[in-house]
């Protein structure tokens, strides 16, 4: 650190302030995790963010996101925070009693078990320092295994700053009949300067588990948030989990989001992510198929309009033999929108008979808006297959006047085809009331992205 | 009052050539129309054009439909007005399922008739009768619009839909292309039960074959953008017979 001190003093000093100082810490800090997240912040004050000139952040600028300041919210102060009318309101949106989820409340990335409800049987949810506090071994085990601050600075800021996270663990065999619902808000109390929030969540599914989450990503403040969370997810041998994230938070506020799962033997992953809100909107979704006939869908809506800027990047490790995936990215893009789509398939030496399908849609509604869509396929092994396809382009001229030929007017027939483009999508999650409940917020979101 | 009158219609693709050249037809409620014709003589144009489609541009001539002036309306308008177009290539539409899609559509024209709305009970039942009618599986009702169908299954949606729509009149693109013998029977039973006093149907088609099961009261020869022959059922058998080449000898093709 000395080094880098006297060669980039300024570069270093502007990074610090980044880092939480020590009396800040809202739980115990064992051993192992103080190790794990000293070398994390080594890491980050080494690497700091990611510039434009790192290949995988050509397409998305962070540098407005991480010049700006922001302030910290700590437990006691998130607490307080819940009981504000926005925050009482932001909650009570994304309420799915109708799917008898069990809603598990973050506030600025810190667990509030006094806003969540309990765990179904077989599933253990704890706050970070409850778990520390209980000896969790799988929280020990299996935090920072997949998530290495090496991968970039977003990552290893994570690990060197959450000071709360949550921790579920399903039991083997489990399978619990409602689905978790995260709702994960970053807020702050104006007119202090917007939140930089590090959530931070583990998963652990035990063989033959099965599990649904969804995870609505709200709120904000008057002044931009930035949220930076942090997802390890472990599906155990013939364990299923899905997982549907929805991103709508402030128009304002930026999301930087670094998920890992990885699937062991005849493990199953069903992926969905919604973009709905944001400036900047990144999602990092890295899988990796560890075990024979795994299998992983990835699957994707963006429902863009102004300068919002939403950028996938999704990784498909196929680490081993047998393992089918499947991947559909959807964009809907309006006024000056841009969007990124960057597909990585790697398929490792041995992998045999990977089956691996990728596509990539966007429709542009106006001329100034974007989408870049990229496959990367690296296969290093012979008897596999893997296709990639890419399209974009404006509503299909033939569609529309089909409909039209039949009674539709001009406006209905692009709602048509605009909720067409994104029902594909949104009907491959597999839950049935979350699917409805995500279809109603496209429904009610393409009104204000596609007004006709 | 004629429920179709063409008069004089030029018309090409936009910014093309043209490929109507002063055609002249005119249907009345309750007869069957049939025009033949070779590959390139205009018959999907006459039908895009007259449902509308705006890659087609008509640049002299009129089309009066019951009274109104087609060229003037939107697609759904004259949609709206009892004009339907079976299309030749049914378009694929991922994500729509077919109920829906069509309850909106019938539900715009009755709208547009002044008729109450008809709710979903009604509608699932007029739909399911309709679809017996072409042997149409009830799995039908919950997939995308012609998502994955067959041909044939294509076809028959155009008819099924056709059925549910209620036309005054009816435009079939070569309806029985890419059919096999069995789906021919089907869709043209469908056709035929449709036959109404108070509907025109206009089945364009490069093939005799169909005319066999949906047998026309007139039969019309497009060559070159015009009808250069007119005549009743014997002319079909005749054309199948002796090919569109005798007709060129009897009246050389306009220019």
């Amino acid at each position: 650190m000395t080094v880098l001190a006297v060669e980039k003093p300024e570069r270093t000093r502007s990074l610090d302030r980044f880092m939480p100082q020590p009396h800040q810490a809202a739980m115990q800090v064992p051993a192992w995790l103080a190790a794990l997240r000293q070398a994390a912040a080594e890491r980050f004050l080494q690497a700091g963010f990611p510039t434009i000139h790192d290949e995988e952040w050509r397409l998305t600028n962070v540098a407005p996101l991480v010049e700006r300041s922001y302030g910290s919210c700590k437990r006691q102060e998130a607490l307080a925070t819940a009981r504000e009318p926005a925050v009482v309101a932001a909650l009570k949106a994304v309420d799915l009693s109708d799917a008898n989820a069990v809603r598990l409340v973050l506030i600025n990335g810190n667990f509030i078990p006094e806003l969540s409800s309990a765990a179904p049987a077989g599933v253990t949810v704890r706050g970070f320092g409850e778990a520390i506090k209980a000896g969790e071994p799988a929280l020990r085990n299996l935090l920072g295994k997949l998530a290495l601050p090496e991968h970039h600075g977003f990552v290893a800021l994570n690990a060197a700053a959450f000071d709360d996270g949550l921790f579920i663990d399903v039991a083997p065999g489990s399978t619990p009949s409602q689905p978790l619902h995260i709702v994960a808000l970053t807020h702050h109390v104006a007119p202090h300067d917007g939140v930089l929030a590090h959530p931070r969540l583990l998963l652990n599914l035990g063989h033959h588990a099965k599990l649904t989450v969804l995870t609505s990503w709200v709120g904000g403040g008057a002044s931009p948030s930035l949220t930076n969370p942090v997802m390890e997810a472990f599906i155990g041998q013939a364990a299923a989990l899905e997982l549907v994230k929805v991103v709508s938070i402030n128009d304002g506020d930026s999301h930087i989001a670094s998920d890992y799962v990885q699937l062991a033997d005849a493990a199953n992953l069903r992926s969905f992510v919604l973009n709905t809100g944001g400036a900047v909107v990144r999602n990092n979704l890295s899988t990796v198929l560890d075990g024979p006939a795994a299998e992983a869908t990835l699957n994707g809506l963006s429902l863009s309009r102004g300068c919002q800027h939403v950028d996938n990047h999704t990784l498909l490790d196929h680490a081993r033999e047998h393992c089918p995936s499947h991947e559909l990215y959807k964009s809907i893009l309006a006024d000056q929108a841009s969007g990124v789509f960057k597909g990585r398939i790697l398929v490792r030496p041995g992998a045999q008979k990977t089956d691996s399908k990728q596509t990539s849609k966007a429709i542009l509604l106006s001329d100034e808006a974007t989408m870049n869509s990229q496959p990367q396929l690296e296969i290093y092994a012979d008897d596999v297959k893997c296709t990639h396809g890419s399209t974009t382009g404006p509503l299909n001229d033939e569609q529309l006047f089909y409909l039209r030929s039949r009674g539709l007017d001009a406006t209905r027939a692009h709602a048509f085809l605009t909720y067409a483009f994104a029902a594909d999508a949104i009907n491959r999650i597999s839950h049935e009331a979350i699917r409805a409940a995500i279809n109603q917020r496209v429904v009610e979101r393409l009104h204000e992205v596609a007004p006709g | 009052m004629a429920l179709l009158e063409i008069k004089d219609l030029h018309a090409g693709v936009v910014g093309g050539k043209e490929i109507l050249r002063g055609l002249n037809l005119t249907i009345n409620a309750g007869e069957v129309h049939a025009i033949m014709g070779p590959n390139g003589s205009g018959k999907s144009t006459l039908a895009q054009v007259l449902a509308g489609r705006e890659t087609y541009e008509v640049t002299s001539g009129s089309v009066m439909f019951d009274g109104k002036d087609l060229l003037e309306l939107a697609p759904e308008e004259r949609a709206c007005e009892g004009l339907f177009l079976a299309f030749q290539y049914p378009v694929e539409i991922p994500g729509v399922s077919t109920s829906y899609f069509l309850k909106s559509a019938l539900n715009a024209i009755r709208k547009h008739r002044g008729e109450s709305e008809l709710d979903a009970m009604d509608f699932l039942k007029l739909l399911k009768s309709k679809m017996k009618l072409l042997e149409m599986d009830q799995s039908f009702l919950g997939r995308s619009v012609n998502e994955g169908f067959s041909g044939g299954e294509k076809k028959r949606n155009e008819i099924m839909q056709m059925a549910v729509l209620n036309p005054r009149l009816a435009v079939l693109d070569e309806t029985d292309s890419g059919l096999d013998i069995d789906a021919l029977k089907i869709v043209s039973n469908g056709v035929n039960a449709l036959r109404a006093p108070d509907r025109g149907i206009l089945v364009v088609t490069h093939y005799q074959r169909l005319l066999d099961y949906i047998v026309p009261d007139f039969v019309h020869v497009l060559r070159n953008g015009r009808i250069i022959k007119s005549g009743d059922k014997n002319l079909a058998l005749e054309l199948e017979a002796r090919g569109y080449g005798w007709l060129e000898q009897e009246q050389p093709a306009a220019v």
